[in-house]
């Protein structure tokens, strides 16, 4: 009976071993055709980005010659995407972006800690509203905001532009870190007030570190809204200096004196950013945005 | 003090910490409220005082010379008038429902089958997926114009589809074949957003739901729709009813592909708003295309939150 359990006594085992074997291996063949499958997706699917770097590449090629592949690339195209305009550009953007982070987190940290806090029918209707907020038009409140910073001296400032970018990221960061402080430990919190800390605090000792995550998350949404704002600093600026990289870009692809390397050049350049602001706070996001998709 | 809580309550010692604890709870709460402040600040600002002066706008003969002489005049339902005898509001009003529904469509399908590739274990399935957040972290005028150059008549597209015989055509600047070119940008532009999402939502399916239901000789497409879509429908309406309002309100794309040419073919209500206000200085006008373009996203979260409220109703 035991040795039924030895291969060798057992004969239908004999031609079954290298039928799983084969199983095993058509396994393992499919496997890698699901991979060969996700790379020519993600190729073709990626493609505009590859051409975006390729064509940066490419400053001697007028439109019509732009090759496939770079054979004999150049900066050239860099040069010209940063040029004073450019670099000019690109300070606006980034210092309007860290503004508009700033902004978003004084104003939605503690209306956030205070909506995970309260136990009242307004935390729906704030919640609701806030929701209501993200779906007027932009080009609505570009307009409004046109005739109110007009008034208030706020054209062609960076003041402005923080102001009108953080209107993106507040009732996104409110709504994100709301749903992740719901989980702290209430009792923490209690602790901390009983032990005479005030309600800052408590807020910024207890809260803020616990939060981590999902601040980080808040900031670096608030810092893509922003830094990928076209409209507001298409329309709320009017002075070269104070245009963002968005406006140059958009400049740039409209002008038909240019090749298209300065364009794509200028392009990757507003790209980066971005990449190197998410792929910092990967982790963070990650824990930040999981706590909020589960409410 | 202490005779009076006495008299008050008839029971001495044991309601005075309690009273100090309500207290407490009070002026904590009164704290959380103020901490509301600059939120609630912020909102009045920035989101109702602007909606107000939209709607102030749209109802006068608001344009640059209000600027330097201060007077907008009352003009009523006027704009409104004006701007719906125009023929391109309709069709502005048309492209925009046809590139949203379209695009979330599609994107719903595509970031479906994407995610459900995704989900497979195959040799790399834990970092390739990862690659397609790529085009998501461009920004909007960036994704434009690089397609701008993808589209071009002697673009690259046109390379390809040129060597298998499919004629050649300025994509953007054909009326005909301008509004699917902007849709496939769109659709481009948002399908890692769907993909990730939707790829998350993946996980949530019970595996030994899908094995029994396999064994008991279900299909691999019986099993999509009888157990997967089902259960992650909740994050499948969520999803497209985000996606619809973000894709009514777009304007940065249109604006740097096609900015609603050729002979407005492409044109779009938020468009047409942004033309009025910043290029004919209409503000009025402009505050009208607005005010439809709100009306209908606006509409629309009606229409899905009473869907909503209907199906939970009925569950």
């Amino acid at each position: 009976m035991t040795n039924d359990r030895h291969p060798a006594h057992r004969p239908a085992a004999v031609t079954a071993e290298p039928a799983a074997a084969a199983v095993a291996a058509r396994r393992r063949r499919r496997g890698w055709t699901w991979t060969v499958v996700t790379v020519v997706v993600l190729a073709v699917y990626l493609f505009p980005v590859y051409w975006m770097i390729s064509a940066s590449l490419q400053p001697s090629a007028n439109s019509t010659d732009t090759a496939w592949f770079p054979t004999s690339p150049g900066l050239g195209g860099y040069e010209k995407a940063l040029d004073d305009a450019g670099i000019g550009g690109l300070r606006v953007s980034v210092l309007v972006s860290l503004g508009s982070v700033l902004v978003t987190l004084l104003v939605a940290i503690p209306a956030a800690y205070a909506l995970s806090r309260l136990r009242s029918r307004a935390v729906s209707i704030a919640l609701i509203l806030l929701l209501l907020a993200q779906m007027i038009p932009s080009v609505v409140l570009a307009t409004s905001f046109y005739a109110m910073f007009n008034s208030w001296g706020l054209l062609n400032t960076f003041i402005g532009l923080i102001l009108a970018n953080s209107t993106a990221g507040v009732p996104f960061a409110v709504i994100v870190m709301r749903a992740f402080m719901l989980r702290l430990d209430a009792e923490v919190i209690e602790a901390a007030t009983v032990d005479g800390l005030g309600p800052l605090g408590v807020l910024w000792r207890i809260v803020v570190p616990l939060s981590r995550n999902a601040i980080v998350t808040a900031g670096v949404f608030a810092f893509l809204f922003s830094w990928g704002d076209l409209l507001f600093g298409l329309t709320l600026v009017n002075r070269n200096e104070m245009y963002p990289m968005s406006v140059l870009i958009l400049a740039l692809s409209n002008s038909n004196l240019n090749t298209w390397a300065a364009t794509m050049a200028a392009s990757l350049i507003a790209s980066v950013p971005a990449l190197v602001v998410i792929l910092a706070a990967q982790r963070h996001v990650k824990e930040g945005l999981t706590a909020g998709s589960g409410r | 003090m202490t005779a009076d809580t006495l008299t008050t309550t008839g029971r001495p010692g044991a309601r005075t910490p309690g009273r100090f604890r309500r207290s407490l709870a009070a002026r904590q709460r009164g704290e959380l409220w103020g901490f509301l402040g600059p939120a609630i600040v912020f909102f009045v600002v920035f989101f109702l005082f602007p909606l107000g002066y939209g709607v102030f706008m749209s109802t006068t003969n608001f344009t640059t010379g209000t600027f330097i002489t201060g007077r907008a005049p009352f003009v009523g339902s006027a704009n409104f008038e004006a701007v719906l005898a125009e023929p391109v509001t309709f069709r502005a009003l048309a492209n925009t429902l046809t590139i949203t529904i379209v695009s979330v469509v599609v994107e719903l399908v595509l970031g479906l089958l994407l995610a459900l590739l995704f989900a497979r274990r195959f040799p790399g399935s834990r970092w390739l997926p990862t690659l397609i957040l790529l085009p998501w972290l461009l920004p909007a005028v960036v994704v434009a114009t690089v397609w701008k150059s993808l589209l071009a008549g002697d673009g690259p597209i046109n390379d390809v589809l040129g060597s298998i015989g499919i004629p050649v055509e300025a994509w953007l600047a054909n009326p005909a074949t301008a509004l699917p070119a902007v849709i496939v940008v769109a659709v481009w532009a948002s399908l890692p957003y769907w993909a990730t999402i939707l790829g998350a939502a993946l996980k949530q399916v019970p595996a030994e739901q899908l094995e029994a239901a396999q064994l008991d000789g279900a299909g691999a497409w019986r099993r999509l729709v009888s157990i997967v879509i089902p259960t992650i429908w909740p994050v499948i309406s969520v999803l497209v009813v985000m996606s619809v309002v973000y894709t009514l309100l777009i304007v940065d794309l249109v604006l740097v592909l096609t900015a609603g040419g050729p002979a407005n073919s492409t044109v779009t209500l938020g468009l047409l708003s942004y033309r009025q206000a910043f290029q004919q200085f209409q503000f009025g006008l402009g505050g009208a295309y607005g005010m439809l373009l709100l009306g209908i996203s606006i509409l629309f979260a009606i229409v899905y939150t009473v869907m909503s409220m209907r199906r939970e109703r009925d569950e």
